[in-house]
């Protein structure tokens, strides 16, 4: 099948759902179609999978124009990373969150395709929009029965609208200057002037991803969203502001990246102290993760700025373990009744997951987290930037304070609660990912290689 | 002419980011929003603005203004309807819990 199916089957599958809201509900094909909606997209993702590690890259020309008057859809590694991460935890996520209502489904799996078209589009202005499907889903998907969450709903909307203008303005002036909107004919083209649209995309791909100055929106909108919002919310759609950084940063605007590498290293290392301190003081356990995040982000923009292959290497395991580590944990604070960190209580099936996932997150050996922190140190060094590499083995050390007192802290029993095992079972798979990527990193390790070569250091 | 319209559109964007910023009300904020996205339509509409150049109908060497963002503000145009009744149906329903549209006053809640 043609990669416009990743995009296209989510859309339609929300669509068919939305019409079935004029019948009666019919749980079981309901949950049936959500989940094929999702499972279609990675079998076809999967599918390519032969083709993208022979150095392959697979092209789309929606109706079959060329590609400087059309959109293109390209699947090369890097995508093929992505979408294949993102569309394994959106599966996960879906399972377990099959109790809850039609509209949310619905809403899903119109993230799930706006995230899709991010990731494989190449022009420039396509990518707004499917920017804008995601984040108009992921403001709604915020709101729960709290009070507060239509307030955090709300500063979310705020930031992510100013961030979509920014965008918005940079593809216009980019236009402007060059006169086409595909990212690969625009990199083929010597831009250097562009330094402006430089900022300007940087600070909306910023407050998308939540680098240091910009963060602010992060702990509201994440610690007060439903459980698995949070898990995709802080796992998935961060990183794809990172993902357009990449795309973007190594392709058009190459040399004023590098231009400013050493800012982009600086604010990368301050998002990380101060995510991991913010995170240190809080008393309740979705803000105190949702502030390691910032935390995680912050080490992956780092290892991103220093613009080598192997930073690349490094930058791209630690979206993985983040993405997988942060999902597990949030999953199983969905499972968890009272969440201040001092009332802590659970079985030992959430608490064990929940150990797993905070190991990952630490770094420590025989785990995903550790073969990211890894390449980032080994990288760091490399370019010289030792500094670096101490701040980040010194905010491991921070990471494994809060996130071990909080297993600690789970690892009391409770009475007795039921869980349903359609909300156990990705738990289980997560925390094992965590466990079996550690171990066996040789699984993607080819991918990983391919997608930093793709895009070049600095040479 | 052309010029005009560009920098128009800038100085419309800042007047909004500006209302964004500083104004305490979620009701200002939102028309801070709608006025950057009023100037952003602008901006794109002027950048295919061509002296004297005529519809996009190609016949012959006449000159033709660029209809390419035109026809993304279409796109940009309905977004922003999405996202600014989305915008004030959170601030209904924030008026409807906490019977106030202040955010300092929201703020310590």
């Amino acid at each position: 099948m043609d990669i416009i199916f990743i995009v296209i089957i989510p859309f339609f599958v929300s669509f068919i759902l939305s019409l079935m809201r004029v019948f009666r509900r019919n749980i079981f094909f309901e949950n049936f179609l959500s989940i094929t909606g999702i499972l279609i997209p990675f079998l076809v993702s999967v599918s390519t999978f032969s083709a993208v590690r022979s150095g392959e890259i697979i092209t789309y020309n929606i109706g079959g124009w060329s590609p400087f008057l059309g959109i293109t859809l390209k699947m090369d590694a890097l995508s093929f990373f992505f979408s294949f991460l993102s569309l394994t935890l959106l599966i996960l996520i879906m399972i377990y969150s099959l109790s809850r209502s039609p509209e949310y489904k619905i809403l899903y799996l119109l993230m799930t395709g706006g995230m899709q078209g991010i990731l494989l589009t190449r022009d420039i202005f396509n990518m707004y929009v499917f920017f804008e499907i995601l984040s108009v889903t992921t403001y709604i998907l915020v709101v729960s029965k709290e009070k507060r969450s239509y307030k955090a709903s709300f500063k979310y909307l705020t930031l992510g609208s100013i961030a979509s203008v920014l965008f918005l303005l940079g593809t216009g002036i980019v236009y402007k200057t060059t006169g086409v909107l595909n990212i690969d004919i625009i990199s083929s083209m010597n831009t250097p002037q562009l330094k402006i649209t430089f900022l300007l995309f940087l600070t909306s791909l910023g407050i998308k991803s939540g680098i240091f100055p910009l963060h602010f929106w992060i702990p509201d909108a994440h610690s007060i969203a439903p459980p698995p919002v949070s898990a995709f919310l802080s796992g998935l759609v961060l990183k794809i502001g990172i993902y357009s950084m990449l795309r973007l940063f190594y392709t058009v605007f190459r040399t004023n990246f590098f231009e400013m590498n050493d800012v982009l290293i600086a604010l990368g290392a301050i998002t990380v102290i101060f995510g991991s301190f913010l995170a240190l003081s809080q008393k309740n356990l979705k803000k105190m993760l949702a502030y390691s995040s910032i935390n995680q982000i912050g080490i992956i923009f780092l290892a991103l700025s220093f613009g080598t292959e192997l930073g690349i290497i490094g930058g791209l395991y630690m979206i993985l373990a983040h993405a997988v580590a942060k999902v597990c944990l949030f999953l199983c604070s969905g499972m968890i009744g009272d969440l201040n960190l001092l009332n802590l209580k659970s079985k030992p099936f959430v608490s064990i997951p929940f150990f797993i996932g905070a190991i990952s997150m630490i770094g420590l050996p025989f785990t995903c987290g550790f073969i990211g922190k890894y390449y980032v140190c080994l990288a760091a060094v490399e370019t010289s930037y030792t500094l670096y590499a101490g701040v980040i083995l010194f905010t491991s050390i921070i990471s494994a304070v809060y996130l071990l007192r909080a297993s600690y802290y789970l690892f009391r029993t409770s009475e007795d609660y039921k869980i349903p095992y359609s909300m156990r079972i990705p738990v289980y798979i997560t925390s094992s990912l965590c466990i079996i990527l550690g171990i066996l990193p040789l699984m993607i390790s080819d991918i990983v290689e391919l997608a930093a070569k793709t895009l070049g250091g600095i040479v | 002419m052309i010029l005009n319209g560009i920098i128009t559109g800038i100085i419309l964007i800042l007047i909004g980011l500006y209302g964004m910023i500083a104004k305490r009300h979620i009701f200002k904020i939102i028309l801070g929003l709608i006025i950057i996205s009023t100037g952003i339509v602008l901006f794109f509409v002027s950048l295919g603005y061509v002296n004297n150049g005529i519809a996009p109908i190609i016949s012959g060497d006449n000159l033709y203004v660029d209809p390419l963002p035109h026809t993304l503000m279409l796109t940009t145009i309905v977004v922003e309807v999405c996202i600014t009744s989305l915008a004030l149906v959170l601030a209904l329903k924030i008026y409807e819990k906490y019977k106030t549209l202040d955010i300092k006053i929201l703020e310590d809640i």
